[in-house]
């Protein structure tokens, strides 16, 4: 009996001890697992939310582990709307280097990012150098002015190549005369014209007229946002249209993009949208796309990129794509190059959790360099670059024609690859030799045409693709930086987030339902806003937008 | 094919004297008692978290530090737009597949029971069940394939336009549930094959002497032999009628069915994880396990009205 009693304590014993020992673990206090690796180089986890595999031995990487002592072990998501951030932060474990993009304001709220104010001070002359007079727009907020991360866009640009609000094929033009369609009929027309003539590819496979992607993510890319340039003729600002008293509107109940929805919808029922758009994914859309039967997108650029490479080197060249500046009526300006100033709210952080941040800064101060800049944007000099007598930064043919063709070429190289999270300057700003920081350049760009491009310029009477847009100077400069890049509260979030939910569903659902029924479709829409509290978002947007506009007054 | 019933005398009374006789096989039983306690039972200290605040402000604290809401949670989670739809989702989906599920395997077990070349029989079965170890996502792309718009089921219809897959509506319940039926359809028969197999042959003697044909046959004598066995199947999938796998409806969703392919463990993990609001996740994983449990009993007494022995 007694032995018995014996043997059933040591039961909770045995729990209490492995309970102890769970919780236990639980509490320690995070740090990253960066340090000393054999050879002397500094190895810091770096996270990126953009990132792909990336085992740092391009040589770029390896030149600037040569130049900083530093080696980044890079981490990257594996699906495109991965929770890994917050299971970081829920296992307060974290890298050293983030980029985080759109989780930010979570990451702060948990404190697990650095105030990088007094580091950038003493560590970072070229990181205050590269952002210059906008430097205080990397301040968190108006209450919280700590500076948290450096911006992943590009510092000062001047674009030379956009997609514009709306692309078409250059076979589409040339049937035209490289007549540029102004607004939406214009596009139409043109459209219904060219399928009707050629109802079939060369391939034989079916001419789609316009496609979207609208199965994850992209359909922001390519449903939401263009609804804001090609109707309201806003500039991106995220989900939010913002007036001029700063006052800002969930963009979707404006009464130009229900127009806009509604031309969609006609295009859908007339056979012009692709039929199979709401089903597919983004590697379908890509598909449809390499192949050479769509004849318009209304994307941008960097999300169709692989599919164009495609066709260049299938030889189908006249699949590639113009910008247009197309819009939905002649009184709409194309916002395609509006500047908008710096973009911030995303970038690069350092962590609490890194035990080397000044080791982190000068790495990042490094890349801010003008040495760093070029070797991160051109390349290593003698291979992907060379310097003429002059002085003239320039590329091999030979070089240029990889970078276009090759959808590897940033990655095997090195070249490019490390521009973006990391700050970088922007197209066009010269450096002090006289080169300017990237690769592009107007006459780079003028140079680097293909043969329709350049045809299409001939046809225009103009040096640049871009110039027949509506140009940089006829638009006035926002006082606040691009909204949707803002790392919003998670109140402002969480209610978005619902509002997109909605949206979501709910303008694929208008664009493929029956005509007749638009309206009724829409206004069902813009009530499950109201009832998820649309006019709070609304309103705190908004406070939030006239509190940067009043911190970077001062 | 009742069980036979419990013969009472071989069930004692508890006492401390058969507890110390019978005391080497309690020993060998602590291992699991404390494997049980530690995955199972402490666990759901975990719950606490759906009665506070738990965000990334409040991630870093101690269980005893963070703000106390009381129900708030749950007062969010029941008022979020997607709650009720979610729940009907769930609902529908569950009973839809059981129904679904259940008369798809009785038929197609009947099918096979009724080949008599046992080559071809055995052949189709065990083509029938291999969808059933392939992943979710291979068959959530095959279905996709084969009932996009586009895809090969309206290329064979000659381009009519289904909307299988793009139309928010409940339509949305009976394709996943119809995919779900043609992967598990083989792998649910074999149960029923069993059963079917162990119905007395002489059964089918006398009912052939007596003139009846084979429907006959299946009417009178399989789908009776093979009820008591559909019964407690059906009884044991009420309990767990709310656990619809995410991963299925993720999978087959897409931009514009969400809002009827949302399902709770689904729901919890985007309001949850998604949203980094771990205190709401842990209230509507609560919630569903409360409601889990409920049902458990309800369709443990239902078995016992049928004559079954009690599962729990």
């Amino acid at each position: 009996m007694k032995n018995f009693r014996g043997k059933r304590c040591i039961a909770p014993v045995l729990a209490a001890a492995l309970c102890a020992g769970v919780l236990s673990g639980c509490g320690s206090a995070a740090t990253s697992g960066g340090g000393y690796a054999e050879d002397g180089v500094l190895e810091l986890e770096f996270f990126n939310k953009d990132g792909e595999e990336d085992l740092w031995d391009n040589p770029v990487a390896q030149k600037l582990t040569e130049k900083t002592g530093i080696r980044l072990k890079v981490d990257y998501p594996v699906a495109a709307d991965d929770m890994k951030v917050a299971l970081m932060i829920a296992e307060q474990n974290f890298p050293d280097m983030i980029y985080a993009k759109g989780d930010v304001a979570s990451l702060v709220e948990a404190g697990a990012l650095l105030d990088l104010t007094d580091l950038i001070e003493k560590y970072g002359p070229n990181i205050k150098k590269m952002y210059g007079e906008e430097f205080d727009k990397l301040k968190y907020s108006a209450e919280d002015p700590s500076i948290y991360q450096l911006s992943s866009y590009p510092m000062g640009a001047t674009p030379f190549k956009d997609a514009g609000n709306a692309q078409i094929q250059w076979a589409v033009l040339k049937e035209n005369d490289y007549q540029v369609p102004r607004t939406l009929d214009d596009l139409e027309k043109m459209l219904k014209d060219y399928m009707a003539a050629h109802p079939k590819t060369e391939d034989g496979l079916d001419t789609i007229g316009i496609t979207l992607s609208t199965s994850d993510w992209h359909w922001l890319i390519t449903l939401g946002n263009p609804a804001g340039f090609i109707a309201d003729g806003q500039p991106d600002n995220g989900q939010w249209l913002i007036d001029d008293e700063y006052n800002a509107m969930y963009k979707f109940r404006s009464d130009a993009e229900r127009e806009y929805f509604r031309w969609l919808n006609r295009m859908y029922n007339e056979g012009v949208l692709d039929h199979e758009f709401a089903t597919q994914t983004h590697e379908d859309y890509i598909a449809k796309i390499s192949s050479g039967r769509v004849l318009a997108l209304v994307d941008k650029d960097w999300d169709y990129a692989d599919a164009e490479r495609v066709l260049i080197a299938d030889g189908k060249l006249d699949r590639t794509y113009a910008p247009l500046p197309v819009t939905i009526s002649e009184d709409v300006k194309c916002p395609s190059l509006m500047s908008q100033g710096l973009t911030t709210g995303q970038g690069v952080a350092i962590t609490t959790a890194c035990k080397y941040p000044e080791e982190a800064i000068k790495f990042l101060d490094y890349l801010c360099s003008d040495e760093g800049q070029v070797l991160v944007n051109w390349g290593v000099e003698g291979i992907n670059y060379s310097v003429d007598e002059k002085g003239k930064r320039y590329r091999s043919q030979e070089e240029i024609d990889a970078s276009n063709s090759d959808k590897d070429y940033a990655k095997k190289t090195g070249v490019g690859f490390y521009a973006y999270p990391f700050p970088t300057y922007g197209n066009g700003v010269m450096d002090p030799t006289g080169n300017s920081y990237t690769t592009a350049s107007r006459e780079a760009v003028m140079a680097e045409y293909n043969k329709e491009q350049k045809a299409a310029c001939k046809a225009w009477g103009v040096e640049l693709l871009l110039d027949i847009f509506p140009q940089r100077d006829e638009f006035e400069i926002p006082k606040f930086s691009p909204v949707w890049a803002y790392a919003k509260p998670t109140e402002i979030e969480d209610i978005t987030k619902k509002l997109d939910e909605i949206a979501w569903s709910g303008l694929i659902g208008c664009v493929i339902g029956k005509p007749e029924q638009f309206d009724a479709n829409y206004d069902a829409m813009i009530k499950a806003f109201e009832g998820s509290g649309m006019y709070e978002a609304e309103k705190m947007m908004g406070d939030i937008v006239k509190a940067q506009v009043e911190m970077l007054e001062e | 094919m009742k069980k036979p019933k419990k013969n009472p005398a071989t069930k004692e009374k508890f006492s401390w004297e058969l507890m110390y006789k019978q005391r080497f096989l309690l020993m060998m039983s602590v291992p699991f008692l404390i494997w049980l306690i530690i995955f199972k039972y402490i666990p759901l200290w975990g719950w606490t978290m759906a009665f506070q605040e738990v965000t990334p402000k409040t991630f870093a604290m101690s269980v005893w530090e963070r703000p106390f809401v009381g129900f708030g949670n749950f007062v969010t989670a029941f008022t979020d737009r997607l709650f009720a739809q979610t729940m009907m989702n769930t609902i529908f989906i569950s009973i839809l597949g059981i129904g679904l599920g259940t008369a798809g395997a009785i038929l197609f077990a009947l099918m096979l029971n009724e080949i008599r070349m046992q080559k071809f029989k055995k052949f189709t079965q065990t083509v029938s069940y291999l969808p059933h170890f392939v992943s979710w996502v291979i068959i959530a792309s095959i279905a996709k394939m084969f009932l996009n718009d586009g895809g090969a089921l309206e290329t064979m219809l000659g381009g009519a336009r289904l909307h299988l897959m793009s139309s928010n509506s409940p339509m949305f319940w009976i394709v996943v549930c119809l995919i779900n039926v043609w992967k598990e359809v083989g792998w649910d028969a074999i149960i029923y094959l069993s059963a079917m197999a162990g119905i007395d042959q002489g059964i089918y003697e006398a009912a052939k002497v007596d003139g009846a044909n084979r429907f006959q046959q299946i009417w009178h004598i399989t789908l009776p032999g093979v009820k008591p066995t559909a019964i407690v199947l059906l009884i044991m999938s009420i309990g767990s009628a709310l656990n619809v796998g995410m991963e299925r409806q993720m999978l087959l969703s897409n931009g514009i069915v969400q809002d009827h392919a949302m399902v709770l463990s689904w729901f919890a993990y985007v309001r949850g994880i998604g949203s980094n609001n771990y205190g709401l996740g842990t209230a509507i994983g609560m919630f569903q396990s409360v409601v889990g449990i409920i049902l458990l009993f309800i369709a443990n007494k239902i078995a016992g009205m049928f004559g079954e022995d009690k599962l729990v």
